[in-house]
């Protein structure tokens, strides 16, 4: 199965994928990590891993333990942890994380809040440590 | 109660003479021996077996390849009667419950039960480890409310059980887990090489909106123009190797 990143998809967990010319339509809910390398409208929420592959085009409101995006993503996006932007990705919509790393070349509009450690503290609402508005990161 | 063998057609051959032979004296040997059916080609197993359903029998045993077990699995499936397992040849079943020609008589009096999902085409065909669609163009539903299409000819894969053997991504498919594992497999070429691409997700009901052409249970039987397909769990007993691979 030649077409996939072999260390996403051998990744602990990963429950779902949506292969290249596949199209997924609607609320997809899952505990497990999810790798999109096609496309996806409506909502995505995971407990688990979720990856975006470069020639992946999502339309949804995404939410996820950690993520990986190199596609393009429209829609907000939530994530509990660690998200990673790589260059190839453009995202158009808010994003929430606790970290967040975007490359060179990545392409990013929308409201970006990076809440640390506090975006896991159950008890009160987390404190912003960080918000950017961003248009673009070349 | 007694334990009911039913032999493949195909058995009916002096081929198999010697080594049928073989093993009724060691299911004999072992204290279980029982009533033989030998299929004809003209013999319907639905009436064969239809008496002796009601009489509660030990055991109904499946003498043959994956046909015959999945006929049998289907027959007998929600009537809490065990399926004891004879491959004769190559079977994709026997292989993953871990049962051999060889081990297949120890297996049986070693009566290692487990209860396991069952697949089901159309509320009335069913198969125990895979269903296999060619289709163009496929449009299906999950669990009523997901809707996936892919291009092109594809070949999408309702698996129920597997060994790990056949390279498929995402989550191992579970015998008693209550979900099916969904794959689509498409070749996408490219100028200089071809690729087969997969797609893998996990449900309960597949419905086939469009694009089926067939679908193969089991790699045994063939139905053309299936819409849905679902797991019913825990709905047959089996009698396992201790070998088997879910």
């Amino acid at each position: 199965m030649a077409m996939f990143n072999k260390n996403s998809v051998g990744k602990d967990g990963i429950e779902t994928v949506i292969g290249p010319s596949v199209k997924l339509e609607g609320n997809f809910v899952c505990q497990g990590g999810i790798v999109i390398e096609g496309e996806l409208k409506g909502s995505v929420k995971t407990a688990g891993y979720l990856e975006v592959g470069e020639r992946a085009n999502v339309t949804a409101d995404v939410a996820a333990k950690e993520a990986r995006v190199g596609g393009e993503v429209r829609g907000n996006i939530r994530i509990d942890g660690y998200l990673e932007v790589t260059s190839s990705a453009k995202l158009f919509g808010d994003i929430e994380a606790a970290f967040v790393s975007i490359a060179r070349g990545a392409v990013v509009k929308g409201k970006c809040s990076i809440l640390g450690e506090a975006k896991n503290t159950k008890n009160g609402t987390p404190k912003i440590k960080e918000e950017t508005a961003v248009n673009s990161h070349d | 109660m007694t334990n009911i063998y039913i032999y493949d057609q195909e058995l009916s051959g002096r081929r198999y003479q010697k080594l049928l032979e073989r093993l009724e004296t060691r299911l004999t040997d072992l204290g279980i021996g029982g009533k033989i059916y030998r299929l004809a080609p003209m013999t319907r197993l639905e009436s064969a077996l239809k008496d002796e359903l009601a009489k509660k029998p030990k055991t109904i045993v499946a003498v043959g390849g994956d046909a015959l077990i999945s006929r049998l699995a289907g027959l007998i499936a929600g009537t809490r009667i065990p399926l004891g397992i004879i491959p004769i040849g190559s079977s994709m079943i026997a292989d993953g419950f871990g049962i051999t020609t060889e081990n297949a008589c120890k297996t049986l009096a070693a009566r290692r039960i487990v209860s396991l999902d069952i697949g089901r085409v159309d509320g009335q065909h069913f198969f125990v480890c895979r269903a296999v669609i060619t289709a163009n163009n496929p449009s299906l539903i999950l669990d009523g409310e997901l809707t996936v299409e892919a291009e092109g000819k594809a070949l999408i894969e309702a698996v129920n059980i597997t060994g790990d053997e056949y390279g498929y991504l995402g989550a191992q498919p579970l015998a008693d887990d209550g979900r099916l594992n969904a794959y689509i497999l498409k070749t996408e070429k490219s100028l200089l090489r071809k690729d087969i691409s997969q797609s893998a997700f996990i449900c309960k009901q597949l419905e086939i909106v469009k694009g089926a052409i067939k679908v193969e249970l089991d790699g045994a039987s063939e139905i053309k123009g299936a819409r849905s397909i679902e797991v019913v769990p825990g709905l047959l007993t089996v009698i396992v190797g201790k070998d088997r691979k879910f």
